[in-house]
């Protein structure tokens, strides 16, 4: 009830906004980018690897009281002939997502290169830094992870990106990236808490991707239904 | 010298006469390629071989100046486009041949549908309409163009121009006027459809209909519309002189805009039982009187413009709305005498009217008269002009707005209604019809326009804090999924 405001007419509906953001996916072929974006959108895991040609796009609306969300997310092939695509990708995102699998350290190393890639096109984006697969990386030797994670947060520092553990498979950290998405671009205030001992999914966002940009988002106003 | 041409002649004929027994009423062009490519000189073959295109003899029909379109032939049938395109009024060459029109020209039937097209551009005498009324200040002109300075000083400057120089709207001249010399048949129907529409701007040629004789007036048709656009100087004889040309049942719409010193004659309204509209803007001599004696005659009346006819009393619209069932438009705004309109004439047209528009500037209507029209008429209202009002307070449209009681409005004007400071409906209103793609536009005067602009960054300041308040519950939401 906190929406309707005193006053106002019973009958006409208020206008309601849509924010629409525009949100890309980027790292090496086969971290995880399509499965984490099909998992999101519809909820869904499949096993399966099926190369992404180009890109991929999915939307998924968060209807809220007095405004709607529309998370429109492109996804691109991780193959290197694909990279003349990246501006598809990068261009006019509220906030690019690049991805790396935990499990393979190199895929970490190429973020830095599709991280100068993306903010040439793109500047004004939030960059969040999502190590894919904890499921399978959680496994793995502590030296290691403990490793990767290390650098992660490395990256993640320079990058000036949160940090974020997922798996997609067990539903770890998938919900929180999309919020983290909403809390940076708004200037929100997010209260769960952080994630940093080494071997948890990690999850370091408070004092990350905060600085540079202004706290507005597109937003289009559109009449209700 | 002659042998060789005897011989060729002899071929040429041998041929034809070859042919004409197989196939006598087939055109030359049919002959056969034998017999052509047997003769090898003859005329028709000369030039390109090309027996299937060889053109029919009839072709030269097409080449003549006299450019009437031919029978088509059977293999060669002209587009229908080109075959209307090339139909021609005269002959291009003048004098050498003689004039012969088309047929089409020629009936009646047709050139009335010809010169109705023609008809169609012809501009009536009216009032400008405009979008927005004018400034009323450089600021107030740079509050409703949101502060774009350039387009702010234009429309300053167009409003103070407009202001000192009152020019009359440039007139067309009829573009069937031409056709009246064309020839007797033209002259005729051109004539029955010009006289259809009478309007006139310019005294002088008002006068010349005046002064048409009476077996010229004969000719002329009933009109369907009659305009006189600001003939100050009209005088009531010239009028009365016009009235039997005007009077019929296929009069419609009648307007005598801003011509101060006459009146149609009370006969006009008793043989035209069908006028819709009815426009007497600017008239020193409307009474209550007249109005009563011409609203019986009105009962298909649907808009009825009476500003600035400050004799108007309530009296008048109580006997226009208890004879007029389908009046939809009734504007009575004034700068004088608003004491003679009430919230009576607003309850009258509520309650015996399909009244959707209602101009009642600079009259003495109160909230009371506008809960009536709302109660009634409230769901078919469109626009309401209620400027200068001075009656009317906050419980009057806004807050009957903030119940929803007119949901189809349009158009709001409230310039200078000192009383009406609660804008917030107004602006709730507007802003939710324009989300659904419905403009509103409200004229509020640099007062209230500036009240309007500072609800509308209050509300949109509100908005966006529950827009944040609601992101961010969100955000810091239990995620199960996860």
């Amino acid at each position: 009830m906190s929406m309707v405001s005193g006053g106002d007419t019973p009958l006409l509906p208020h206008p309601k906004n849509t924010f629409t953001l525009k949100i890309g996916l980027i790292g090496d072929a086969q971290v995880g980018k399509t499965s984490l974006m099909v998992k999101y959108v519809e909820n869904v895991f499949d096993e399966e690897y099926t190369q992404t040609l180009g890109v991929n796009c999915l939307s998924k609306k968060i209807t809220l009281g007095s405004a709607d969300i529309l998370f429109y997310i492109m996804d691109l092939g991780g193959q290197r002939e694909f990279i003349n695509m990246l501006p598809l990708a990068s261009e006019g995102a509220k906030a690019i997502i690049f991805l790396f699998d935990l499990t393979r350290p190199e895929t970490l190393k190429s973020i830095k290169e599709w991280h100068r890639q993306a903010t040439g096109f793109n500047e004004q984006a939030v960059p969040l830094l999502v190590g894919t697969k904890y499921d399978l990386f959680v496994n793995l030797d502590p030296d290691y992870q403990a490793q990767i994670s290390k650098q992660s947060m490395r990256y993640a520092q320079a990058m000036d990106a949160p940090l974020i553990f997922c798996s997609t498979s067990h539903s770890i950290n998938v919900q929180k990236i999309f919020k983290i998405v909403i809390a940076k671009l708004y200037n929100l205030t997010m209260r769960a808490s952080e994630i940093k001992q080494i071997g948890d999914p990690l999850l370091i966002y408070k004092y990350l991707g905060s600085s540079r940009r202004p706290a507005s988002g597109s937003s289009t106003s559109s009449g209700t239904s | 010298m002659l042998t060789p041409a005897p011989s060729r002649n002899g071929s040429f004929k041998r041929q034809r006469d070859s042919e004409s027994p197989a196939a006598a009423p087939a055109p030359p062009a049919k002959k056969p390629t034998a017999a052509c490519g047997a003769c090898g000189e003859c005329e028709v073959c000369e030039g390109p071989r090309e027996d299937a295109r060889d053109p029919p003899p009839s072709i030269l029909g097409d080449l003549t100046p006299l450019a009437t379109p031919t029978k088509p032939g059977a293999r060669r049938v002209p587009r229908l486009e080109s075959h209307f395109s090339d139909l021609k009024l005269w002959a291009p060459s003048r004098g050498a041949l003689p004039r012969r029109e088309h047929a089409i020209f020629r009936t009646p039937e047709v050139v009335d549908r010809i010169l109705r097209f023609v008809d169609a551009a012809r501009a009536i005498p009216r009032e400008k309409p405009r979008h927005r009324r004018k400034p009323q200040s450089l600021s107030h002109a740079l509050l409703m163009y949101d502060g774009d300075q350039a387009k702010a000083v234009q429309a300053w400057h167009e409003a103070s121009v407009a202001a000192r120089s009152r020019s009359a709207p440039a007139l067309q001249e009829p573009g069937l006027a031409p056709c009246l010399q064309v020839n007797k048949l033209w002259h005729a129907v051109a004539l029955a459809i010009i006289t259809e529409n009478l309007a006139f701007a310019d005294h002088r040629r008002f006068r010349q209909l005046a002064a048409c004789p009476r077996q010229q007036r004969a000719r002329f048709s009933r009109p369907s519309s009659f305009v006189l656009h600001k003939l100050s100087r009209l005088t009531q004889d010239e009028l009365d002189a016009v009235a039997p040309l005007v009077a019929s049942e296929k009069l419609r719409w009648l307007e005598l805009y801003i011509c101060p010193k006459v009146l149609p004659p009370v006969p006009v309204f008793q043989h035209s039982r069908n006028i819709e509209k009815l426009v007497l803007p600017g008239n020193r001599l409307l009474t209550n009187e007249f109005i009563m004696k011409i609203a019986p005659h009105l009962g298909k009346l649907r808009v009825l413009d009476l500003r600035a006819c400050d004799q108007i009393t309530d009296g008048a619209v109580l006997s226009i709305t208890s004879n007029c069932p389908f009046l939809e438009v009734c504007n009575l705004g004034r700068h004088r005498n608003g004491a003679a309109i009430t919230s009576v004439s607003l309850v009258a047209l509520a309650r015996n009217t399909c009244i959707d528009t209602v101009g009642a500037a600079g009259c003495h209507v109160t909230d009371a008269g506008v809960w009536e029209l709302a109660m009634h008429r409230g769901a078919h209202i469109r626009r309401l002009s209620l400027n200068n009002c001075r009656l009317l307070t906050n419980n009057s449209v806004p807050a009957l707005l903030s119940m929803n009681y007119f949901p189809q409005l349009s158009v709001l004007e409230i310039r200078d209604v000192k009383h009406i400071t609660n804008l917030r409906p107004i602006v709730a209103y507007t802003s939710g019809k324009r989300a659904l793609g419905f403009p509103v536009l409200v004229e509020g005067g640099e007062r209230i326009d500036l009240l309007i602009k500072e609800e509308e960054w209050r509300m949109e300041r509100e908005r966006s804090a529950r827009v944040l308040a609601a992101l961010s519950e969100w955000v810091n939401e239990e995620d199960p999924q996860d």
